[in-house]
């Protein structure tokens, strides 16, 4: 274990950062499994373990890595890996949760020894082989470490992921928003790739300090709804609505707009009221030809003039002059908020694959 | 005005739900299963700070109330903690616990603030401390008082009153500062002044970060207690919904009934929540470590800090204003005392004013006839003299306790036309035989006839007699499923 320690750039101990391979590894496993997994955890640092909605079986995973990626990853640490795998699957008591999958997740560039797959930005940032698919003398070298005797689990079943970034963890995290950013993409969905990436790391790395340090996909959902909520997007949006407004009243607006988004959740009654009201809205102006954001401030204002004021509202601009403009000026603005954020929030359940 | 109905739920289960009729009783066997707990919830629903009896923490549950109101039209008050919701005449209305002059505007009628802090002594006889309380006086063991001079001014002459509990409430505190400074000062002569202090710049740092902290601390959790009732109100929203057995169908569908999971949007919507939720709980608890950390820097600093030497340097500060000798903070102390003393004689009511002239009947009408009248009441000047319920004891204070509740009432429903009800909790549980408690009941039941009337009791008697159109019975405890 000792001479493992000293490759290891922060597996077991945080870095003085407390910036961790093991939870970007994480991150990573679960945007790969995004659509399938419901639970990850990771303790230690570098024991990783997914657990999948089929119910067939976990993915665990352990994360290695070293400042000085040109390193051979010596084979003799194989045999620790395996050991690892070994205690995950004690703590797997139940027998019909069997693992599927055994994997490892490092930076080495050449973790199979001299002579061996050499990876670097040639062969792409990320790069995954199931044992299957790795050349026969790589499998032999691993057979060679595993100890039938001691292992209980199918060494068909590992399986190694290269990650590959060109210098500190800055460049480790940028490779991980990366990552993010191709996924948000590919389902179009409106987050900032930091953001989500700052909230999901925050997540795994405290959950990995909690005694129940295992976290829900909802939890990732979760995080990943707030990341998508932008005031200042909204603020921007909704400038229309502010015409009318002398630059002191429309400051005024933006404040209570802002503190309303802090703070402030509107009660799931209400927010069905403007969603249902908003899909006719929908219904009857889909071929209009209206960007979606230009129809959301439509709908606002319909929605706004065809509705009595709720109380949270009418509470609002009390001394004020123009109370009831300003008033209403702010409700569409929470209207345009809430259509908004429902319609990420159903980008979001087709993104990660949710059933209620 | 009429209680119809309470209902209490832990969480989203509904754990208690019990109708009130016109002439109500709340029975149990023994004593301690809940009787007591029961009328809090009924006040504590109609938004009087009530404090809770052992081991039941009213705040964690939200307390639903059905209630005819002062124009007879029903509503619905729901209470969870500080947020008061109240459904009237088809309107939601959300109110905080303190905006109590806006709650009670819709179960009373309009009424002042002083009236606000008085009307609960006239309609409710509290186990205990309610049976010793006539004109003066704790209605509960905390929060609420009475005083029969503000009930009468709330009603008769509003601004005055106002005007004065207002400047006593300025005296009071003007008096609490000279005596501080007087203490102060006092002391100042035991003590020596020795070196002077250095400024302590990190101590003052710590100081404002630790106020900065503890503000942040304090904000933070408003904002969790927000998204915890957001949470809790749209799960009983769709337990509300989905109770309801739907049945849809939708095009060439089968039809089926409406379950959470047909709501389009409503767990994501609760997980979002959630994950906030969280967030701001991650937020206290590094706040929370850092407090703590800058608690110990604060304990080091204060241990090098000589805060004998603080407190003499500001005695003595406070004593090179030559213009605060102690003589001049007494006399200042004096003549503040001397202000407040006539404006409660100002407040005071004549025995001559009407209103008390009618109370005053009402009570001696009432005390002939339960025999407290000539030998005791009378004996003492008459009522409404001053605190005399120091002079009397056991059955008879019980007695004329019931004499003054009624005689309020009467009052009220003669000056404002409403008829509130009478809540009597547990007569009898001071030396009064189960004959006397039904005496009492029996002239309450006369004198109040218009009245709803809610009364505890352990006294078997009074369900043989069916003087009760309606029985409660808590066999068991308040909670438990074997009741009613």
């Amino acid at each position: 274990m000792d001479n493992k320690k000293h490759l290891n750039e922060g597996s077991n101990i945080r870095g003085n950062s407390g910036n961790v391979f093991g939870f970007d590894a994480t991150i990573l496993l679960f945007l790969k499994n995004a659509r399938v997994c419901n639970y990850l955890s990771v303790e230690d640092a570098d024991d990783i373990r997914l657990s999948f909605k089929d119910n067939k079986g976990d993915l665990f995973a352990q994360a290695k890595s070293s400042f000085a990626s040109n390193q051979l990853y010596e084979l003799d640490h194989y045999s620790e890996v395996f050991k690892s795998y070994k205690s995950f699957q004690r703590v797997v008591k139940d027998k019909r949760n069997s693992a599927r999958e055994f994997s490892i997740v490092f930076n080495y560039r050449k973790p199979f020894g001299d002579g061996e797959i050499v990876f670097g930005p040639e062969i792409g940032k990320y790069k995954k082989y199931n044992y299957n698919d790795l050349p026969n003398s790589i499998k032999q070298k691993l057979v060679e470490k595993y100890d039938k005797k001691k292992y209980s689990f199918d060494l068909e079943k590992t399986s190694f992921t290269y990650i590959y970034y060109e210098g500190d963890e800055t460049a480790r995290n940028q490779f991980i928003i990366d990552e993010i950013l191709a996924f948000v993409n590919a389902h179009d969905l409106d987050i900032n790739p930091s953001n989500l990436y700052s909230a999901w790391f925050e997540m795994v790395s405290r959950s990995s300090t909690h005694s129940t340090n295992r976290l829900s996909v909802n939890n990732m959902i979760g995080s990943a709804f707030v990341a998508a909520i932008k005031p200042s997007d909204l603020l921007k949006a909704s400038k229309s609505l502010f015409e009318d407004f002398y630059p002191f009243e429309e400051s005024l607006l933006k404040k209570e707009i802002r503190d309303y988004l802090a703070n402030k959740e509107l009660d799931f009654s209400t927010i069905t009221q403007i969603k249902s009201s908003f899909f006719a809205f929908y219904k009857a102006n889909m071929h209009s030809g209206m960007q979606p954001k230009e129809m959301y401030l439509k709908f606002a204002n319909y929605f706004v003039l065809s509705n009595s004021l709720p109380m949270f509202v009418t509470e609002l601009f009390k001394n004020e002059t123009n109370k009831k403009e300003l008033q209403k000026a702010f409700y569409k603005a929470v209207v345009y908020y809430v259509i908004n954020q429902q319609d990420m929030i159903s980008a979001l359940e087709e993104a990660f694959g949710y059933e209620d | 005005m009429r209680i119809k109905s309470l209902t209490v739920y832990d969480n989203t289960n509904m754990i208690l739900n019990v109708t009130f009729e016109d002439k109500t009783l709340i029975y149990s066997q023994d004593n301690s299963k809940g009787k007591t707990s029961l009328i809090r919830f009924i006040l504590y629903g109609l938004g009087f700070k009530i404090a809770s009896t052992q081991n039941l923490p009213m705040k964690d549950f939200v307390v639903e109330e059905v209630v005819d109101n002062y124009e007879n039209r029903e509503i619905k008050i729901s209470r969870k903690n500080s947020e008061i919701d109240i459904m009237d005449d088809g309107q939601h209305f959300r109110y905080k616990a303190n905006q109590q002059r806006e709650v009670f505007g819709h179960i009373f009628g309009p009424v002042n603030s002083v009236l606000c802090k008085n009307i609960l002594g006239a309609f409710y006889i509290d186990q205990d401390v309610g049976w010793s309380m006539t004109n003066f006086g704790s209605v509960t063991k905390s929060y609420n008082i009475f005083d029969i001079n503000d009930f009468v001014n709330s009603i008769e002459n509003i601004a005055k009153v106002d005007n004065i509990n207002e400047r006593i409430k300025e005296l009071d505190n003007s008096i609490r500062r000279y005596e501080s400074l007087l203490t102060l000062s006092e002391y100042k002569q035991e003590i020596s002044i020795s070196k002077e202090i250095v400024p302590d710049d990190e101590r003052e740092k710590n100081n404002r970060k630790k106020i900065e902290l503890l503000t942040k601390l304090e904000r933070l959790k408003k904002q969790l207690d927000y998204y915890d009732s957001a949470l809790k109100e749209n799960d009983l929203f769709i337990k509300q919904l989905t109770s309801m057995q739907i049945f849809v169908k939708h095009g060439d569908n089968e039809p089926f009934v409406l379950c959470e999971k047909d709501v389009n949007g409503f767990t994501p919507n609760q997980i979002m929540i959630k994950t906030k939720k969280y967030n701001v709980l991650l937020e206290i608890e590094d706040t929370k470590k850092e407090l703590e950390s800058v608690e110990k820097e604060l304990e080091k600093t204060n241990e090098l800090f000589k805060v004998e030497e603080l407190s003499s340097q500001i005695i003595s500060r406070i004593q090179s204003y030559d213009y605060i000798t102690q003589s001049k903070l007494i006399d200042i102390i004096n003549k503040l005392k001397e202000e407040k003393k006539n404006l409660k004689k100002d407040k005071q009511i004549q025995k001559s004013d009407n209103s008390l002239v009618f109370i005053s009947n009402k009570i001696i009408e009432m005390s002939k006839e339960l025999g407290v009248f000539d030998d005791y009441i009378k004996k003492t000047g008459g009522p409404i003299s001053k605190k005399e319920n120091s002079l009397w004891s056991g059955a008879i204070l019980n007695k004329i306790v019931v004499c003054y509740r009624c005689a309020y009432l009467a009052y009220i429903t003669n000056k404002l036309n409403i008829n509130l009800p009478i809540i009597i909790d547990s007569p009898g549980a001071n030396e009064m035989t189960e004959t006397n408690v039904n005496l009492i009941i029996r002239k309450v039941f006369e004198l109040l006839d218009n009245n709803q009337i809610i009364v505890s009791s352990i006294y078997p008697s009074l369900i043989k007699e069916n003087l009760f159109s309606k029985q409660i019975i808590i066999r068991d405890k308040l909670f438990s499923k074997n009741n009613y």
